[in-house]
């Protein structure tokens, strides 16, 4: 494609700056209403226990309470893929901090202290912390109705067990390319539960009208989902509901799917006309909410004399916690993705999620990636280093290429993506093979870690928008993939702005969704929206600009495919027209007018993709697309007390195209610090003596602050085509954090021998293994 | 509802009026960043808050021809960035830095964070090898007591409940150099897993008069007195330095900000890489 681009590939400002920046824009605490009532949650206290009794009497009977309920009042379910959890805990209650009741009150203090009159019996039952200990046959069962539980068609729950769904992958003979091994390697990994940890917690307003419709102003990913998973939770239409999705401070997969949005509503339901409005507290979000899966990894890999990986078992047991309405995806997730970006003939993979008593595991940027990458990156590196193999060398020789067959056989073509590239680039900008100089006492090097990932979501996931052309030759942008500060308003904008051929500064970007008004979108997921919501958009605009055409055909009288839109002009020839004197029609000088409003409409669901067949994982397209990536970390670490600078990390994904620069750099620096994060010092510790999280507040648990950002980071992008990408681009929302840990890991055993398999990479765990290596300062 | 009585005095005399009459659930507010935080999480549950920020002379670092005073609502920044705390005390100027964040140390200050009597203050160490004075008001009058003899246990102090301290008095040292080490899991905003000052407070290697505080490792933290008094006999060599490390007077416990192993290794590399730097120059 040799087109100029006016907009898409073009360096743009955030559309959002200017409201974010100066406080114009308005988060779900800021909206006030008059009369507003205040919801607080009753939480279990018990890690596993059935419910005896609950007393909500004298909580009611405190002046100022207008409503208090528990799950007698609302038994109903929740879960996207697999729905397994009662809004309040029925019979019983399985982590401590689920919800048992909730009040609304006229004042938030009258609230907390109806909650301390609420008093609930429970018969402790014996807690499991260990996925593993779960798994086997006599393992006390968390949910023993599994077998009775709905789940979607692409999840496997195994009936009368702990374990929700169960993804494999048989591909060729392992057993027998094993026996021809040149050497095998096997080993274990294991990664922690962690938190999201967004700036703005959660937070739901709900208003039962008294005609009985709901409203819901929600900060969260999906506004659709909420919509729907509500209508069916409550058992009412989709028309009943109204999402009104205002600025999200942050998601990261924490906020898809819904979360305190039925509590929200079905207090208000109880107090018909008031708004009900439920805020998170910090220590209720780190660990009432939703966190990333902690998960147990083995890995066993066949090479030949080569360095060919010939044969590989991948082993994922995930602790989903104690539900897992969409960590089941995860698992599938990490089923199709088993071995990650390689080639691989011959694989046995499970990935199993398991029930423990943890709190609940979800959707988490990466989306089970990040763990399994953090086991895969490292297996690479240590038969690299097995076979004496440089770690760049070794990698190119194993990654997938245009011919290679990924773990469920899907074929990868010249069009998917190139993971040689992505290395080398890498390489060469972190200066890889040459030697770093580290600070007396200290030692340094350069780690490198790949990363695969595609879009996790239901085949027929779907994206759809509107563009409403207006009288200045502008237009209005509509659609409901939501800003969740990954700039997708901006993004959306461009890409209207190019198919439309007018400029950026004509487009109003309509980006915050109203379920009654605005066009329909699954979920702001899967690092989906660029490539699903850009479609839609560009389909729209282009329906829109198909329709200005043919009345300009009419007016030059010619054929409507002869005819250009530039700059805001429509061009036939040397003839012109200004695009504003056909948005609404086009009027003749007599004043009769042909034509009208224009209003274009699009939609994208992406096409052909199969679910894997639940024996073999078996798919010749399981996803919509694939993004490869590649990122290098230069580290050095302090001798004598193990900690670690992060002085450089470069990476090179290949996204088809990139829509806006500036965005795509901040996607990969956001996505680097926070890969730090999970990397070097984030997990969320449980008691497992009482299922207490132990660190539920930034006091103990600690995300990267500008002071431990690495000193500089630089990215750069692949643009292979995707065919059905608008303007070829394809996801990279997610990808930027997912190969930093092992990276990290990496680079601290070429610089100290020391290699740690458990994150996160804490100077305490570097110190003592220098210690065991004598290499202590 | 619960009520809260804000007294806000301008004067020594009219806190010495309001002090007469404190009871023991009302706080004494400096920065408020150890007490809000409390206040959040139930631990204390005040009917009165006392501010003594807006007594002027409380605000005042003052320097005399023979100490330097702090005064109780003077700000860590304020501290840190003190010319002369930075040259006489740079022990107390970086403990100072390091606690926090720039927001934090913007509202905090050194008396709060002694009186909060943490085991993990940063400024404590600094103030035990300078032989601070802590200067105690009470409805009857003023007092000095040690720094010492101030600490009782973990966030216990000696004040009675209708004193306060007014300021912190520095003897002016002579012939010192002085530095501070903090390890933490983060580079920023983090509590210490352990740290360390060390001063030399005269240029003999020979008979170093050294003086070591180790924190975060102890209930109370104290003076390496053991520690100190093999250095002035022995010397300052790598190999005292070393062995001097085995006497310090840790007894860390294992919590998520580290294991008792790993502090106690971290405190004798902290200590032996501050007492050779100090040691070289
Ligand atoms: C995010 C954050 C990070 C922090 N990081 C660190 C850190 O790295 N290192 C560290 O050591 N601390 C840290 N702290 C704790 C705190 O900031 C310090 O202890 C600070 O010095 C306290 O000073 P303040 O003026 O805010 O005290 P306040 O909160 O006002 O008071 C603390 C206590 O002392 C009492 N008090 C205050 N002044 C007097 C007085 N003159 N006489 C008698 N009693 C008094 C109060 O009643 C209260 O009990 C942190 C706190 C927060 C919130």
């Amino acid at each position: 494609m040799n087109k100029k681009f006016t907009s898409v590939g073009v360096k743009t400002k955030r559309v959002d700056a200017k409201a974010k920046v100066t406080g114009a824009a308005q988060y779900v605490d800021d909206i006030q209403f008059p009369g507003t009532l205040y919801a607080k949650v009753f939480r279990s206290t018990e890690p596993h226990a059935e419910i005896v009794s609950i007393d909500l009497e004298k909580a009611k009977k405190l002046p100022g309470v207008k409503a208090v309920i528990c799950g007698k009042d609302f038994p109903y379910h929740t879960g996207l893929y697999h729905v397994d959890q009662y809004m309040f805990a029925m019979e019983k209650v399985r982590y401590v901090g689920e919800p048992v009741a909730a009040v609304a009150a006229t004042s938030l203090e009258i609230a907390e202290k109806a909650l301390k009159l609420i008093k609930v019996k429970y018969k402790k039952l014996k807690a499991n912390y260990d996925p593993i200990k779960g798994m086997k046959k006599d393992a006390p069962l968390i949910h023993p109705d599994l077998h009775k539980y709905f789940s979607v068609p692409s999840i496997n729950p195994k009936p009368h067990s702990n374990i929700p769904n169960h993804f494999k992958i048989r591909k060729g003979d392992p057993a027998k390319a094993f026996k021809k091994a040149h050497k095998i390697i096997e080993n274990r990994f294991k990664v922690p539960q962690i938190q999201h940890v967004p700036l703005e917690t959660h937070g739901a307003i709900a208003k039962t009208d008294l005609s009985g419709k709901i409203t819901v102003w929600s900060s969260c990913q999906s506004p659709f989902t909420v919509r729907y998973l509500l209508a069916h939770c409550f058992k009412k239409q989709l028309k009943d509901f109204r999402i009104i999705a205002p600025f999200v401070g942050g998601g990261f997969g924490c906020k898809a799917g819904v979360n305190i949005e039925p509590i929200t509503v079905a207090l208000s339901m109880k107090c018909l006309g008031k708004p009900v409005k439920l805020i998170l507290t910090r220590e209720e979000e780190m660990y009432t909410i939703v966190v990333r899966q902690a998960c147990h990894i083995r890995i066993k890999s066949g090479v030949d004399k080569n360095g060919k990986i010939i044969a590989q078992e991948n082993e994922y047991i995930w602790d989903c916690g104690a539900y897992a309405g969409y960590g089941v995806n995860i698992v599938r997730a990490a089923g199709y993705s088993i071995c990650g970006a390689y080639n691989i003939p011959n694989i046995k993979g499970d990935s199993i999620g398991v029930y423990t008593n943890r709190p609940v595991g979800s959707a988490f940027r990466g989306f089970g990636m990040s763990e399994i990458h953090w086991a895969i990156e490292q297996q690479m590196d240590m038969i690299a280093i097995e076979m004496g193999i440089d770690a760049v060398e070794f990698r190119k020789l194993n990654t997938l290429k245009p011919g290679s067959t990924t773990a469920t056989c899907q074929v990868v073509t010249k069009h998917t993506g190139n993971m040689i590239a992505c290395i080398e680039e890498t390489a060469k900008n972190i200066g890889w093979g040459k030697k770093k100089k580290a600070g007396k006492n200290n030692y340094r090097a350069v780690g490198i870690a790949l990363a695969q990932k595609a879009p996790a979501m239901p085949n027929n996931a779907t994206s759809a928008a509107v563009v409403k052309l207006n009288e200045f030759g502008g237009a209005e942008v509509l659609f409901s993939g939501m800003e969740i500060g990954q700039g997708v308003m901006t993004a959306m904008g461009q890409i209207a702005a190019e198919t439309l051929g007018i400029s950026m500064d004509k487009v109003n970007v309509v980006g915050l969704p109203d379920t009654d008004y605005s066009p329909y979108e699954w979920q702001t997921v899967a690092s989906r929206i660029t490539f699903s919501c850009g479609n839609a958009v560009k389909n729209a605009a282009q329906d829109a600009i198909d329709q200005v055409k043919k009345i300009a055909a009419k007016v030059f009288e010619c054929k409507a495919k002869d005819i250009v839109v530039q700059d805001g002009i429509i061009k036939y020839g040397k003839k012109t027209l200004p695009l504003e004197q056909v948005c609404m029609g086009y009027q003749y000088e007599d004043g009769h007018t042909i034509g009208g409003a224009i209003i274009g409409r699009g939609h994208f669901t992406a096409k052909d993709c199969i679910n894997c067949d639940p024996k073999t994982g078996y798919s010749p397209k399981p996803v919509a697309n694939w993004t490869y990536g590649a990122q290098a970390v230069d580290v050095e670490v302090n001798g004598e007390t193990g900690e670690l600078t992060i002085h450089n990390v470069s990476c090179t994904y290949d996204i088809g195209k990139v829509i806006n620069p500036q965005g795509a750099d901040g996607q990969a620096y956001g996505g680097i610090v926070q890969g730090m994060g999970a990397g070097i010092m984030e997990a969320l510790v449980v008691d497992e003596k009482t299922g207490n999280v132990m660190n539920p507040s930034f006091v103990d648990y600690k995300v990267p602050t500008i002071k431990d950002m690495p000193l500089s980071m630089t990215s750069s992008f692949i643009e292979t085509q995707q065919l059905d990408g608008p303007y070829g681009a394809r996801g990279v929302g997610e990808h930027t954090m997912i190969p930093t840990p092992a990276a990290i890991a990496n680079a601290v055993y070429y610089a100290t021998g020391v290699r740690i398999q458990e994150l996160p990479v804490t100077a305490e765990k570097v110190l003592k293994g220098l210690e065991e290596l004598g290499k202590n300062k | 509802m619960p009520t809260l009585n804000y007294l806000c005095p301008t004067t020594s005399s009219e806190l010495k009026k309001i002090l007469k009459k404190k009871k023991t659930d009302s706080f004494i507010l400096a920065g408020g960043t150890d007490l809000l935080v409390k206040i959040r999480h139930n631990v204390v549950k005040p009917k009165e808050i006392i501010d003594i920020k807006k007594i002027k002379k409380f605000n005042e670092i003052k320097l005399t021809k023979t100490q330097l005073n702090i005064g109780c609502a003077a700000t860590l920044n304020e501290i840190a960035e003190n010319k002369t705390i930075k040259e006489k005390f740079p022990a107390i100027a970086d403990g100072s830095l390091s606690i926090g964040s720039t927001q934090i140390r913007n509202r905090g200050t050194l008396v709060g964070n002694l009186c909060n009597s943490s085991p993990v203050a940063d400024t404590v160490p600094g103030l035990l090898i300078y032989d601070a004075k802590i200067k105690i008001l009470s409805p009857t009058g003023t007092k000095t007591v040690s720094i010492h003899d101030f600490i009782t246990g973990v966030g216990k102090n000696i004040l009675k409940k209708n004193e306060i301290v007014e300021s912190v008095i520095l003897p002016l040292p002579k012939n010192t150099k002085s530095a501070f080490l903090k390890n933490a899991r983060r580079k920023a905003l983090d509590l210490s897993s352990v740290n360390v000052a060390v001063g030399l407070f005269n240029k003999s290697k020979k008979n170093p008069d050294i003086r070591i505080a180790v924190g975060a490792c102890a209930p109370i933290t104290k003076r390496a007195q053991k520690a100190e008094k093999f250095l002035k006999k022995n010397g300052l060599t790598d190999e005292t330095i070393k062995k001097a490390a085995k006497m310090l007077p840790i007894s860390p416990i294992s919590d998520l900000r580290g294991s008792k192993e790993f502090r106690n290794k971290i405190a004798h590399r902290l200590f032996i890489k501050l007492a050779t730097q100090l040691g070289e120059v």
